[in-house]
This record gives C-alpha cells, sequence and structure tokens, in this order.
C-alpha cells in the first residue's frame, strides 16, 4: 500500500477534530517471491503484522479482514481504496487510491460543511443527503513502486500486464497496454495514472 | 470444497484486476457505507466500523504489503 507516513500525519491532524481513522489489511495486491498470497488467516496476520513492521504503522488501528474477504468484498475490491464516511453512514468521499493531499482537502471541507449545518439548523439546506460528485484526473508516479520492489520481480511483472485492463486505466494506457511487450523493466510504474471520485460538499438548489 | 475455491480465487496468486467491482458504480458517493466486519489486529478483537461512525467522520485505506 502507499502512503502511511502522510496518512499518519492526516490521522494526528484530524483525531481531535472527530475523525476515526483504519487500515484495513486486505489480500496481498501483489504477490511475489517474497510475500506470495495468503494461504491460511494466520499467514494473513503474520503479514499485516509485517506490513506495521515495515511501514511503521504505529498509531492508525489496523483491522485485518478474514481470509474470504468480506469486507474488501463490500467495497469494491480495488487493492489502495480511500473511503471517508461521515456520521450518517454515508459515503461522502472514495478514491480508487490513497492520495493524503486530497483527502487533507476532502477532511476539512467536511469539517466545515459539517460547521454550516450545526449553524444553520438540521432541516437547512446544508443537509448532508446531497451530493455531487466529479471525477477527477490526476497523474503522476504510482506511490507503490517500493511496495512492488518488496514483492518481487514477479509482482512488477503482473502489475504490467493487467495495467492497461485496470478499471481507473486511461485510454492512453489501455492503448499502450495493447500494443507493448513488457520488456520487463519497472519503468513503467511511473507513469500509472489514476482517477478518483470526490464529493464536493453543495447543497443541493 | 466451493468454499475453499473461492477462498483460493479471492487470494490470488498473481495479480488480476478482473474481480474489481466497477470503481464509479460501486457504492458511489452519497450511498450508506456497508458495515465493517473485521478485527484488530492488536488485539483480535471484532470490529464494527458503524460503531466509530455514530461518533466520528471515519476514514477507512484499504492496503497490503505488496
Amino acid at each position: 500500500m502507499g502512503e502511511v507516513p502522510p496518512l499518519t500525519e492526516l490521522y494526528e491532524k484530524y483525531r481531535s477534530r472527530g475523525f476515526a481513522f483504519f487500515i484495513v489489511y486486505v489480500r496481498e495486491a501483489h504477490p511475489g517471491e517474497n510475500f506470495p498470497h495468503h494461504a491460511s488467516f494466520e499467514k494473513k496476520l503474520e503479514h499485516a503484522e509485517k506490513l506495521r513492521e515495515v511501514e511503521n504503522v504505529n498509531e492508525i488501528p489496523i483491522l485485518i479482514d478474514d481470509i474470504h474477504g468480506t469486507t474488501h468484498r463490500a467495497y469494491g475490491l480495488l487493492p489502495n481504496m480511500v473511503y471517508l464516511i461521515d456520521r450518517e453512514g454515508t459515503v461522502v468521499y472514495k478514491s480508487d487510491w490513497s492520495d493524503a493531499d486530497e483527502l487533507d482537502g476532502v477532511c476539512t471541507g467536511l469539517l466545515r460543511f459539517t460547521l454550516g449545518r450545526n449553524e444553520s439548523g438540521p432541516n437547512s439546506d446544508h443537509s448532508p443527503r446531497y451530493f455531487r460528485t466529479a471525477p477527477l484526473d490526476s497523474y503522476g508516479s504510482v506511490h507503490a513502486r517500493e511496495d512492488y520492489r518488496r514483492s518481487g520481480e514477479k509482482a512488477i511483472q503482473d502489475y504490467l500486464n493487467a495495467k492497461g485492463n485496470l478499471p481507473y486505466a486511461t485510454d492512453a494506457e489501455r492503448k499502450k497496454s495493447e500494443s507493448s511487450d513488457h520488456s520487463g523493466n519497472s519503468r513503467g510504474l511511473e507513469e500509472s495514472s489514476r482517477r478518483c471520485f470526490v464529493t464536493r460538499f453543495v447543497a443541493r438548489r | 470444497m466451493a468454499d475453499q475455491a473461492e477462498v483460493e480465487k479471492y487470494n490470488y496468486h498473481d495479480f488480476v484486476s478482473s474481480d474489481f467491482l466497477p470503481f464509479r458504480a460501486h457504492l458511489p458517493v452519497g450511498s450508506s457505507a456497508p458495515d465493517c466486519h473485521a478485527s484488530l489486529l492488536e488485539t483480535g478483537q471484532p470490529v464494527q466500523l458503524s460503531d466509530y461512525w455514530k461518533k466520528n467522520d471515519v476514514v477507512v485505506e484499504f492496503g497490503s504489503l505488496t
């Protein structure tokens, strides 16, 4: 997974403002020679402990999903999704990839929105039941390159083979995937892109 | 052993994205979040996320080692 230190910074920033943070440990996204798939729940526990150790997750609680991936399935099965859920149990932000800067902005937006609602009363137009969603494209390096290398060359190769078919692949990536021979180096990982979905905290007209 | 087969399919040996649910359509913003049935790594204690979102705004990041 990507970006544990920035997530920890957000945890420190928002914990006193009524936010709870969790990391849900799921299946190994990119099984490789060093960290293969989970053959048992015991192995899953072992890997989760390793995640805590190597990513230095000391503050944010790690939840471990069951071996069936029940929670992971319920949320969509992507490997590094992020969700923000408000106090009515409503999804107010989701991203198919961890982006701490963006999440920071969304948390601040939710705080402001909640403040506005509280000041104008629960039946005002600021009710958080109304959302507009907007796709947001951004381009950058994949944060988790270290993760792939940690797992082994096989994991990198598997990713490159699948990349153009990923649900968040751009058209350019799809074309590239169709024409590329994947020569086996990992530079391609830097060219990945992502697409996420952001709530804009706007009242219904 | 259909159950075992499902477990093996979920915990794939090789990265594939064929079981990813459509991200835009699945659990869209504004929908109710499903409760979570997971346990705390630290203690093994079962956790329901709904217990937290009654009191807190909740950030959930999914991840693994690789």
